[in-house]
């Protein structure tokens, strides 16, 4: 899927710093769903990066 | 109750209210010019593009997707800038864009099922957070739309300083019947560097405090710039390829960018905005935008997900008793 790769692109070229405000306002975002959508959310996240899905889960205190 | 008077004025100021737009419901619109830098006749047959003494006259309207009046211009959101080529009496070309370079899918059917998750109460009024995110999970397709709006570009206190990609894929045509795909985008015209280009887009803090200080910060922003005599410009700039029958698919997706380092972007012209609406009522609150408003020698490549979109924005037009 071409817009895997794109979004992968992306999220490579932020700063650290660019990264750090996504990965908290998809956790922040996400926070009050329930598990298992986050659980779907988080893996569909780490295809991107699996920076991106682990920071989300960890900002989370959640565990796959 | 016998104060016809009364009545007649009441009843002028209810009819005179339009209908509210399905989406895009706040924004302001501003005039100006639009003069190409070089003739780009051998693309196209539309005058706009090709004649370089030509100066248009363009209208735009500058909006956010979700929310209403009230809405603070700093909540994440897509923004739209539309825009109105006044090519002559009868002629007039929309350019309609957005603030993201991609879309969240490529299929009209699943149009109601992202409309659902963008609405709480009514339609467009803001991200319904579970129905938002079990849309993305169905379909993930729209993971490319759903990271840059998380990202800084889905918060920014400026309509001026972000650029603008057009939403539809169009189809130029020039006099020997060629055809070529085009994408456009506009880029802001500024002395500020790339690095403080980003300054527009703002971290989550700035725009939490922004929404409560200054709510409609980018409406009066782009007004104040025009009043003031700043006058903000934006550069056409396109990305373009020969049409041919056997095209890849993710080229015509709306999910998907065209690769700049195959379809690099060419410079075409300068956008410059000049003055404010004159009547907020008919140059903003009923001014209407219609992706097939085209001209000779551009049209906009007709797919299901681009004609009931077309068909959204005429029927709306027509609801609210707007000019199309």
């Amino acid at each position: 899927m071409n817009e895997l790769a794109q979004a992968q692109a992306f999220y490579s070229s932020l700063t650290d710093e660019q990264k750090k405000e996504l990965q908290e306002a998809i956790a922040e975002h996400i926070y009050f769903l329930d598990e298992q959508l986050q659980k779907e959310i988080i893996i569909l996240l780490e295809c991107v990066s699996s920076g991106l899905g682990k920071e989300v889960s960890i900002r989370n205190n959640f565990t796959m | 109750m016998t104060d016809f008077l009364l009545h007649e004025k009441f009843y002028k100021i209810i009819r005179e209210i339009p209908k509210p737009r399905l989406m895009f419901r706040k924004g302001v619109s501003v005039r100006g010019f639009f003069r190409p830098y070089m003739s780009l006749c051998d693309y196209t047959e539309a005058s706009v593009f090709s004649d370089t003494d030509k100066i248009t006259p363009v209208t735009a309207r500058f909006s956010s997707l979700l929310g209403d009046k009230g809405t603070a211009d700093t909540v994440r959101n897509i923004r739209s800038m539309n825009v109105r080529f006044h090519i002559s009496q009868e002629e007039r070309y929309d350019m309609l864009c957005r603030s993201l370079p991609v879309y969240f899918i490529n299929d009209a059917s699943k149009l109601t099922q992202l409309m659902d998750s963008f609405t709480v109460r009514e339609s467009f009024d803001g991200l319904d957070c579970e129905k938002f995110w079990r849309f993305v999970i169905s379909n993930p397709e729209s993971v490319n739309c759903v990271l840059r709006l998380f990202s800084h570009e889905g918060l920014t206190d400026s309509f001026v300083d972000i650029r603008w990609y057009s939403e539809n894929t169009y189809i130029w045509k020039n006099s020997k019947n060629e055809r070529f795909l085009v994408r456009c985008r506009w880029y802001p015209v500024t002395e500020k560097d790339e690095e403080d280009l980003k300054g527009a887009y703002m971290s989550r803090n700035e725009a939490e405090f922004m929404a409560g200080f200054d709510p409609d910060r980018a409406v009066n922003g782009i007004e104040t710039a025009v009043r003031e005599g700043h006058f903000p410009s934006y550069e056409l700039q396109i990305q373009m390829m020969v049409y041919t029958d056997d095209i890849e698919e993710d080229i015509l997706k709306y999910t998907c960018l065209w690769d700049e380092t195959k379809y690099p972007y060419v410079s075409a012209g300068v956008m410059k905005f000049v003055s404010e609406a004159e009547s907020y009522r008919n140059d903003c609150d009923m001014l209407s935008f219609i992706p097939s408003n085209t001209i000779e020698g551009i049209g906009i490549y007709r797919d299901e997900l681009s004609k009931i979109f077309d068909w959204i924005y005429k029927v709306e037009a027509i609801e609210r008793g707007a000019a199309i």
